[in-house]
């Protein structure tokens, strides 16, 4: 009987034991990120048959479990993956709204400079140091331009090659995970759960889904199968898949997620859904750095070819024609890895300011080729090369075959080949090249100006005007005679120049327009020049428009960016303090544990106590 | 619900981790003055900025260019009124000279004198500006976003093309006259009349009765013919009038002749020499007093158009002057427009910074309270 009694005392010594056990593993991991609480949970054991009934046999600990949800612990996973994501991305966008805010470092400030300068030229066309200004600013606008795409490559090298750097963490990280499963199947197979391996795995899942968002299913044996956000599988029990950077030639120079099959990558589609740092990285890369790449691209490019235009109607004060300031390499085609056919693409600029802030991608079809407007996914079908879309022309030489591919970089490599085109400010061709003069044996009192409107091959050409007093102009050129109508008024528009006329020309009076030659104190063509800077240069958009478009795009999706981020955080805190509700430590709650686990003890002691005493007393009657 | 110990520290680190970004972020607002920090915190704002700063820098540009083209239009306008007075000078000596009482020698002087106005006038037709730049040549100034101001002086239309006689047409004694007479310069008695051809009037005496006819040049028509001359009487023709004093000899003839342009230079030119031929007889006399009289109408035209050309320079100094003004209230309401959109409403901030401390304190004074307990302090 009492050696029950010491059986029973001794169950409940063991099982206070293991309670304050538990209790203080779990006092001494309060502060272990992802830690599930364990509890111990005991039950009396069978009880024991007298004449007089069942006698109870004591208490035994049937298992030590974790506090642990699975739902909750899915759903943190989300919200981790998703905080994470928006935080990495705001962090890029942050970045990108510093390049293009910063008014000390900003193209529109360095453009206005040069359009400044241009007009301290219009006030002293011939004076040196006006030019001057005009030649260093100038620099500076190519400076600026290319400050800026160095920010951009810079931040887009960073991208990629951290983007390397996680795939390589996650394909590790996936790898120990999968070691770590196969204990976890061997533990689990004696019945009991590990709960602390179980843990471990718990909190490598969840570094790892702060990398790539992860979705996870378990199996009854303790091992688990992991797929990425995008619905790729990246460990199925102990078979761990390896990601890879893979290069993409087409678009920007991006290299997508893919799945290493042997030594080839399979380019994995949906990387905007990757989520986590990786997925966070590679939507800021696409979405928010690709849009300003482009659209500072597509200001370099329609800047080069306005001012380059003006200038080629002048003449310097040399008397030379004008030509280009600013230069920039046409855009380039690229083959995809893919394509099999012989042809290769090749790209001209017909209009500047037709130009749209986006690339492009040609797809060689049966019936032709499909072209795709990358910035917005418009596709628009063409029957046959050249290919005339946006303001570009793509000329095919060579036969493609059906299902090639090609990158067409329109804009978004533009800057990085930006440069000036002159040595000295004396090539800005300040005045006009175009001249008009009455003739002496004049009669009215018309007096004429020409303003130059656009290039024409027969602009140079010289032209007499004749006016007939009776509302017609006759024009005269090499090529022949025109005869206008003449409206006091109008200009007279012909062959790319207007001519104004003041005064009243009478019947007869002849105006002889030639080339210009007398340079001196000449300033039409530096106003033009300079009045470039308020022009419409894209539908509806002055260059300062064009910038303060991109400034609102980048200053929104920052905004956006950042509310996400707060929105995402909090949601990750809330899941994260519900978790913890269940799973968590509070000391407090252990420390009323212990006490109860020790008083346990100490009962459980006295028992043993008594049980002597009582043993003690039989002796003590038999001796 | 179970509170966790550690979650219970963090979220209070994370809350005042919160607190302080926004302090740090109101501080560094307040120490910029400014309230937009990158264009995240205000897209729309921040792109406004940049258009109204840019439209400031334009109005400044164009405040330079007033400046500039004020400078070069007042150069032009003095120097048009240099170029009046010293066709008011020459047109004084031309007058002395046909004094009756001068001799050749006189005459000569005066020549010199002439020779050295046209040399000045010469000099400057060729001046140039404060910034080196030519007075003549073709000039744009921009004077506001939507106006170019041509300010281009013409030399030629200036100097080279002023029109002879009276503008409209020139009236000369023919060379070869026999008779002491001159003719005026002539008005334009009915402009709808006027058919740009050129005239003769000859005269004829007819037994001491003098008549004249007159001849279309170009087809040779007689016009009209036997007009009883009076001398100093009104002869009209094709809406022009003309006045022959004197007693003309039979056969004298007169030209009427559409006005057509010639160098200033040139007129003087002719005058100097006129002014250096000697005079014998009433004969050549009249032919100096005639030419005298051609110098004068044409110094007159020279003097109109240089006239004209400095009222156009004094037009566009106006506009200016008003462009000037509105510029300036621009400029104003710029600044003020960008202040309003960028510049941080201090009074709001400085509240917001009290207001967030006062949070922050409380918070801390909280979890340190709530924080600082536990159930171990009683083991």
């Amino acid at each position: 009987m009492t050696g029950s009694l010491l059986q029973v005392a001794l169950s409940g010594i063991q099982a206070a034991q293991l309670g304050l056990n538990t209790t203080s593993h779990n006092i001494a991991n309060v502060n272990t990120p992802n830690y599930n609480r364990q509890v111990t949970s005991q039950s009396s054991t069978p009880p024991v048959y007298f004449g007089a009934g069942f006698a109870g046999s004591g208490v035994r600990v049937d298992a030590i479990t974790r506090s642990y949800s699975d739902l909750l612990t899915g759903q943190l996973r989300a919200a981790e993956s998703q905080s994470t994501r928006s935080t990495v991305y705001a962090q890029t966008v942050d970045q990108l709204n510093s390049f293009v805010g910063d008014s000390n470092g900003s193209v529109t400030g360095a453009m206005s400079d040069f359009f400044g300068a241009l007009q301290l030229v219009t006030t002293s066309p011939g004076d040196a140091a006006a030019r001057q200004a005009v030649y260093a600013s100038a620099q500076s606008v190519v400076q600026r331009f290319r400050g800026v795409d160095r920010n951009l490559t810079q931040l887009r090298d960073d991208i990629n090659q951290r983007a390397e750097n996680l795939v390589t963490d996650i394909n590790s990280r996936t790898q120990e995970i999968a070691d770590l499963g196969t204990r976890i199947v061997a533990a689990t197979a004696s019945g009991r759960p590990p709960n602390d391996l179980l843990d471990q795995r718990d909190a490598m899942l969840g570094e790892l889904n702060r990398l790539a968002r992860i979705s996870v299913t378990a199996q009854a044996d303790g091992s688990i199968s992991v797929y990425l956000g995008n619905g790729q599988a990246l460990l199925n029990g102990s078979i761990a898949q390896k990601l890879a950077m893979a290069e993409n030639p087409l678009e920007t120079a991006a290299p997508t997620l893919g799945v290493k099959s042997g030594s080839i990558v399979v380019s994995l589609a949906g990387n905007g859904e990757v989520g986590g740092e990786l997925g966070g990285l590679l939507s800021a890369r696409d979405e928010a750095l690709t849009s300003v790449t482009v659209a500072v691209g597509r200001m370099a490019r329609v800047f080069t070819d306005a001012i380059n235009e003006r200038n080629h109607l002048g003449i310097d004060p040399a008397g030379n024609a004008g030509g280009d300031i600013f230069a920039i390499d046409p855009p380039v085609a690229a083959a995809a890895a893919s394509t099999s056919g012989s042809a290769s693409i090749a790209v001209t600029i017909i209009d500047a300011h037709a130009l749209k802030a986006s690339d492009y991608r040609v797809d060689a079809t049966a019936s032709g080729y499909t072209v795709t407007r990358l910035s917005d996914s418009q596709q628009q079908a063409f029957a046959s090369a050249p290919i005339t879309i946006d303001g570009l022309r793509f000329d095919v030489t060579g036969a493609p075959t059906t299902g090639d591919r090609f990158g067409v970089r329109a804009v978004s490599d533009a800057v990085s080949t930006l440069r000036l085109a002159i040595g000295d400010a004396t090539k800005i061709a300040s005045a006009s090249s175009l001249r008009i003069d009455s003739l002496s044996a004049n009669k009215g009192t018309g007096v004429a100006s020409v303003a130059i409107d656009s290039d024409d091959p027969a602009l140079h050409d010289a032209a007499q005007l004749v006016f007939d007093g009776a509302g017609q102009v006759t024009i005269t050129t090499a090529a022949g005679s025109t005869v206008l109508a003449y409206t006091a008024g109008t200009p007279i528009v012909m062959n790319g120049w207007s001519v104004y006329m003041r005064g009243t020309p009478a019947a007869g009076d002849t105006f002889q327009l030639d080339a210009n030659t007398n340079t001196d104190g000449d300033n039409r063509n530096a106003v033009a020049l300079a009045a470039l800077e308020t022009s419409e240069m894209v539908p509806g958009m002055s260059f300062n428009g064009m910038y303060a478009a991109l400034v609102v795009d980048i200053g929104t999706k920052g905004r956006e960016a950042t509310a996400a981020r707060d929105a995402n955080e909090g949601l990750a805190t809330s899941v994260g303090a519900a978790r913890e509700a269940i799973s968590g430590v509070n000391l407090d709650e252990e420390a009323l544990n212990l006490m109860s686990y020790q008083q346990a003890y100490q009962a459980a002691g006295r028992m043993i106590g008594i049980a002597n005493n009582l043993f003690d007393t039989i002796l003590s009657i038999s001796s | 619900m179970r509170i966790s110990t550690a979650g219970t520290f963090s979220s209070a680190a994370t809350y005042m981790m919160g607190r302080q970004s926004d302090l740090a972020k109101l501080s560094t607002q307040i120490s910029s003055g400014q309230r937009i920090l990158t264009p995240s915190d205000d897209p729309a704002g921040a792109a406004r900025v940049i258009e109204l700063e840019n439209t400031k820098a334009r109005g400044d540009q164009l405040r330079i260019n007033q400046t500039s083209s004020i400078n070069t239009l007042s150069q032009a306008e003095s120097f048009l009124g240099n170029i009046g007075d010293a066709y008011a000078d020459m047109q004084d000596i031309l007058a002395q000279a046909g004094n009756a009482t001068y001799s050749d020698s006189d005459r000569k002087i005066l020549a010199a004198e002439l020779a050295a106005r046209r040399d000045a006038l010469s000099g400057l037709s060729i001046s140039r500006d404060a910034d080196g730049q030519p007075l003549f040549g073709s000039r744009l100034v921009r004077v506001s976003n939507s106006r170019e101001l041509d300010v281009s002086l013409n030399s030629n239309a200036l100097f080279g093309r002023v029109r002879d006689g009276n503008g409209v047409f020139a009236a000369s004694a023919d060379s070869a006259n026999a008779g002491a007479t001159s003719i005026s310069a002539g008005t334009v008695a009915d402009a709808a009349a006027l058919d740009g051809n050129s005239y003769d009037i000859v005269v004829h005496d007819n037994v001491g009765v003098l008549t004249y006819d007159i001849i279309n040049t170009a087809t040779t028509a007689t016009v009209s013919s036997g007009n009883a001359f009076s001398n100093g009487g009104t002869i009209s023709v094709a809406g022009m009038s003309v006045k022959i004093t004197g007693s003309p000899a039979d056969g004298d003839s007169y030209h009427l002749m559409a006005s057509t342009t010639r160098s200033v230079f040139q007129t003087l030119d002719d005058m100097i020499q006129a002014l250096k031929a000697p005079v014998s007889d009433d004969v050549s006399r009249a032919q100096l007093s005639a030419n005298i009289a051609a110098g004068l109408a044409q110094l007159d035209q020279a003097a109109e158009t240089a006239h004209l050309t400095r009222a156009s320079a004094g037009a566009a100094l106006k506009e200016i002057d008003t462009l000037q003004a509105v510029n300036a209230v621009q400029d104003e309401q710029l600044q003020i427009q960008i202040a309003g959109v960028r510049d941080l409403d201090y009074t709001k901030a400085v509240t917001d910074l009290s207001q967030r401390q006062l949070v922050l304190d409380a918070a801390q004074r909280a979890y340190s309270k709530t924080l600082g307990h536990s159930l171990f302090e009683y083991l």
